[in-house]
């Protein structure tokens, strides 16, 4: 009985074999069109963004209330760690040692003084609604090489601002930056170059951009090339002030190097109401937790299997 | 139990579901592993409930393929700096005729006969075909009622030939009605026509014709310069209207509320008649309504679509696209990929990998540091292969062949980019599927607004920064030219070269060694992988899309972005994009530097056999290359 049914079973699937068969194929035989995607199909304009290079704001929008601003303090939440350097001053095996490790290089992954936290990116995402778009600074933002180290380590661009970069080491450097929405900057900066080599963002970023010397791979800083004034970096004592804001309540990003290890905001939305002719002021917190030290901190003990080339 | 009836039961059950999978399948672009970042809803779009009524709102996915479709239905997005083959053409064909002789009839009051000067300009059976007067009484002659009335343009059609002689009918004059309103000044005429003089010019036009339904045929002529004839197999291109009843025209539901482009595409074409069908897409007739450009009068009177009048100009969009599509798929699909992300069937088995054209960024150009590639770059990479990968020479195609490719990898790597770009946009938005509650009502909402009010201007901005950085990158002044034409190849300069490779000011060596192996000591340092802020589990050199990259060899003498003078010229004055070479051009080192460090690089594969023969290069490519 049951070789019988398997039989049976055999039989058709051989009969419905061949129905199968020209069932399927045709994938070459696609037809093959194009479309026009035409105005009319575009979607159609909605509520004006205004992230946009060069679109002008709206000026009726600006509001009757008038202008303040916001300073305050990034406070860390506990004693700051102090993080050994990168390089220990004098150590002969450090690349170019005669330069690079003349003096101690800093990990400045966290830094400040005082309960403050230093190099933290404070900005508006988007200008405010309503903001009459300025003209960048003429002025170019200077970016520096010394002892093997960036400075500033958290620059504010402009989007087409000048950003001159520097070098006041007797080697030369490799600055490389890693925006998203302009193309990356890889050039050579000679030695000791006082005049600079200048390049620009042409395109505002939502997040601070990493930059690196391929020579020396320890060199970090960040550059947050914006369409707008409003944005401040933390000083060395964590304080920080923003001038001519809108009044109005606004959300900042507050970002930093060592939120949860690879960069990161520390929130997305703080809430800041803006009073007329009036400077809030306002703290942020840094919870302790927040900051972890080393990215591959337990993620990734180098083993040796992995340093055998593939 | 009925054991006997099981088979057929299975057989039942497996039948229609064997069947269900032999639909016809989809070629598809294959959407980026980064896709997975996001959340499901922000992918695959979602229906907004805030106003009560569910409102579909378009994910990414949706996005991508509304706005550059899939390999075998490409989109034509026009603000695109692609050069997506273009061809312009005119309903109706001329066949210009200058009348000999002419004749009136006695029999007919509105018909006439004429001879033209050379009969083999006329087609074999020239029945059915209009005559467009381009001088003489009839051109621009109008048919009026005798009672008064709008004016219409008077139609004359061939109704019959003999030896020579066209029969011509005056089509829409009815003799005891109407009256006839020539050129000459208001002569009307009610018993006959006057024959036309023997100047009088005309083009024979094939009319348009409707075939019913949703078809037209049209006979077309060149209109532009950009297309002598059609590709062999026209089926598919897009058709934009310039001008006649359907330029603008769109579809209506009949029930009233949305719109839709109506949009024609090649249905087929006769290349001996030079009749195209046209076909409008996507059309249903039962719920649809094509609204024209025509007026009001006139509307309601056909049944389908009705013909475009003759000298009405159209566009065919897409040949130059599908044709490169078609080559790609051939040629450069098995290891580029089908969207170009460089992971094609045969990737696995290369090193180096593909490239992954989706970023944009393309290694070898003439460009400065800061652009990207030239339409140039892409075609020489392609004709002479990569030497030192698996990246062939494409000599053997033809001229054509190769734009089409150019631009169809270009379309690739500008889809990638606004994907690349917008799925960046929408993590750094903070919607990240990682840390996304699909059941947090306040935070779906948020993506909501987000994806209908904000993505699809975000979406057009990264399409523009494709089309603002492709566009620059062909211009001139992106362009590198050496300063000043290469020092000669002599021991003085090669050594001169030789001291700067060693030297601390340009520091060749940290990455190709001191013997130039490619083995310098950067390559055993360990780097931070600058998309996660972490260090890479294997130490060495990254390129832009994460793997290991070699300093080159430089003792082999095979040099990736070609070996002539100028190649290795730009090479060190831009570096090469996406990998670790920097820029040294115009900050580092001057030109005579350069083309010291030049002469002395391309004399590396000689130095162990105590100097061997002088590299010579072809300096009349160079002087060519560096004008």
């Amino acid at each position: 009985m049951r070789t019988h049914s398997l039989c049976v079973i055999a039989a058709a699937a051989f009969a419905a074999a061949p129905l199968l068969l020209t069932g399927c194929g045709g994938g070459a035989s696609e037809p093959r069109t194009v479309t026009l995607k035409s105005k009319e199909t575009s979607t159609p304009p909605g509520p004006e963004v205004v992230n946009d290079v060069g679109k002008p704001g709206t000026p009726e929008a600006v509001p009757a209330g008038g202008f303040g601003g916001w300073k305050g303090q990034v406070v860390f939440g506990g004693a700051l760690p102090q993080l050994p350097p990168l390089i220990k001053q004098g150590d002969a095996t450090a690349k170019d040692p005669a330069v690079c490790a003349a003096m101690a290089v800093p990990n400045q992954k966290l830094v400040g003084e005082g309960g403050g936290v230093a190099n933290v990116f404070i900005y508006l995402a988007r200008p405010p609604a309503g903001w009459q778009r300025d003209a960048a600074p003429t002025e170019p933002a200077v970016f520096d090489q010394r002892g093997c180290v960036f400075l500033p380590h958290a620059l504010l661009v402009r989007v087409n601002q000048d950003v001159r970069v520097l070098s006041d080491d007797p080697i030369p450097h490799n600055t490389h930056t890693y925006p998203v929405k302009s193309t990356a900057f890889n050039t050579v900066i000679k030695a000791g170059d006082r005049e600079g080599t200048t390049f620009k963002y042409p395109r505002a970023e939502a997040e601070p951009v990493s930059v690196k010397c391929d020579f020396h791979t320890w060199m970090q800083a960040y550059h947050l090339p914006l369409d707008h004034p409003f944005a401040a970096v933390s000083a060395e004592d964590g304080t920080f002030e923003i001038q001519g804001l809108p009044a109005g309540t606004h959300e900042f990003s507050i970002w930093h190097e060592g939120v949860d290890g690879a960069g990161g905001y520390l929130e997305r939305k703080f809430k800041v109401a803006i009073q007329a002719d009036q400077t809030v002021e306002q703290n942020i917190d840094y919870p302790a937790g927040r900051f972890v030290a080393d990215a591959d901190d337990g993620a990734s003990a180098v083993t040796l299997s992995s340093l055998i080339r593939k | 139990m009925n054991v006997r009836g099981l088979p057929f039961i299975a057989l039942g059950i497996l039948l229609p579901a064997l069947l269900a999978g032999c639909g016809r399948p989809e070629a598809q672009f294959v959407f980026s592993k980064q896709m997975d970042q996001l959340p499901a809803d922000a992918r695959q779009g979602m229906n907004d409930t805030s106003s009560g009524q569910p409102v579909r709102i378009k994910g990414l996915e949706e996005l991508l393929v509304e706005s550059f479709g899939t390999p075998n239905r490409i989109v034509v997005w026009d603000k695109l700096p692609v050069d997506f083959g273009k061809s312009t053409w005119e309903v109706s064909s001329g066949w210009p005729a200058v009348v000999g002789e002419s004749r009136e009839l006695e029999d007919g009051k509105n018909e006439f006969e004429i001879r033209v000067r050379d009969a083999s300009e006329l087609p074999d059976d020239p029945r059915d075909t209009f005559i467009h007067w381009q001088a003489g009484p009839f051109a621009g002659a109008l048919v009026q009622g005798k009672t008064g009335g709008d004016p219409r343009p008077a139609e004359f059609r061939v109704v019959g030939h003999d030896d020579g002689w066209l029969r011509v009918r005056a089509e829409n004059f009815d003799a005891s009605a109407d009256r006839l309103v020539l050129n000459t000044g208001a002569v009307e005429v009610e018993e006959a026509f006057p024959a036309p003089p023997p100047a009088a010019a005309f083009l024979l036009e094939s009319p348009p014709r409707a075939i019913g339904g949703d078809v037209l045929e049209v006979a077309v002529n060149s209109a532009g310069p950009e297309a002598e004839d059609l590709p062999d197999d026209p089926a598919g291109l897009a058709v934009e209207w310039l001008g006649g009843i359907y330029a603008g025209s769109h579809l209506e539901m009949l029930k009233g509320g949305e719109t839709a482009p109506a949009r024609f595409r090649v249905a087929g074409y006769d290349r001996d008649t030079k009749r195209l069908r046209l076909q409008l897409g996507e059309f249903d007739p039962d719920r649809q309504s094509i609204v024209m450009n025509i007026p009001k009068a006139a509307e309601g009177e056909s049944k389908g679509l009705p013909a475009p009048e003759p000298g009405v100009k159209f566009a065919l969009w897409g040949n130059r696209l599908q044709e490169g599509k078609q080559l790609y798929a051939v040629h450069c699909m098995h290891c580029h990929g089908v969207s170009g992300d460089g992971n094609g069937p045969t990737a696995e088995y290369l090193d180096p990998l593909p490239r992954d054209y989706r970023h944009g960024i393309f290694k070898f150009t003439s460009t400065r540091s800061s652009e990207r590639a030239r339409r140039d770059d892409l075609r020489r990479t392609v004709l002479q292969g990569i030497p030192g990968t698996n990246m062939p020479s494409f000599l053997l195609l033809e001229e054509g062949e190769l734009d089409a490719i150019i631009e169809y990898v270009l379309f690739l790597a500008m889809r990638g980019e606004v994907e690349r770009l917008q799925i960046k946009d929408i993590v750094t938005r903070g919607f990240k599927k990682a840390d996304f509650d699909p059941n947090d009502q306040a935070k779906l909402q948020e993506l909501a607004d987000y994806l209908r009010d904000e993505v699809p201007q975000e979406f057009e901005l990264n399409a523009e920064i494709a089309t603002e950085e492709w566009t620059r990158s062909g211009e001139e002044v992106s362009l590198v030219v050496p300063g000043k034409p290469r020092t000669p190849d002599s021991l003085e300069s090669r050594q001169r070269g030789r001291a700067l490779f060693l030297s601390a000011k340009a520091k060749c060596t940290d990455c190709h060694g001191v013997e130039g192996l490619g083995n310098g000591p950067q390559t055993e340092d360990f780097e931070d992988d600058p998309a996660t802020g972490k260090k890479f589990d294997e130490p060495g050199l990254h390129d832009e899309w994460g793997h290991i990259v070699q300093p080159r060899n430089l003792t082999r003498g095979m040099y990736r972005g070609g070996r002539r003078p100028i190649d290795i010229y730009r090479r060190v004055y831009s570096g090469i994009k996406g990998a670790k070479m920097p820029a040294f051009g115009g900050t580092a080192l001057n030109d005579d530097e350069i083309w010291d460090v030049v002469n002395y690089v391309l004399n590396i594969p000689y130095e162990q056999s105590g100097g061997g023969p002088v590299h010579e290069p072809r300096r009349e490519s160079v002087a060519a290359t560096a004008r």
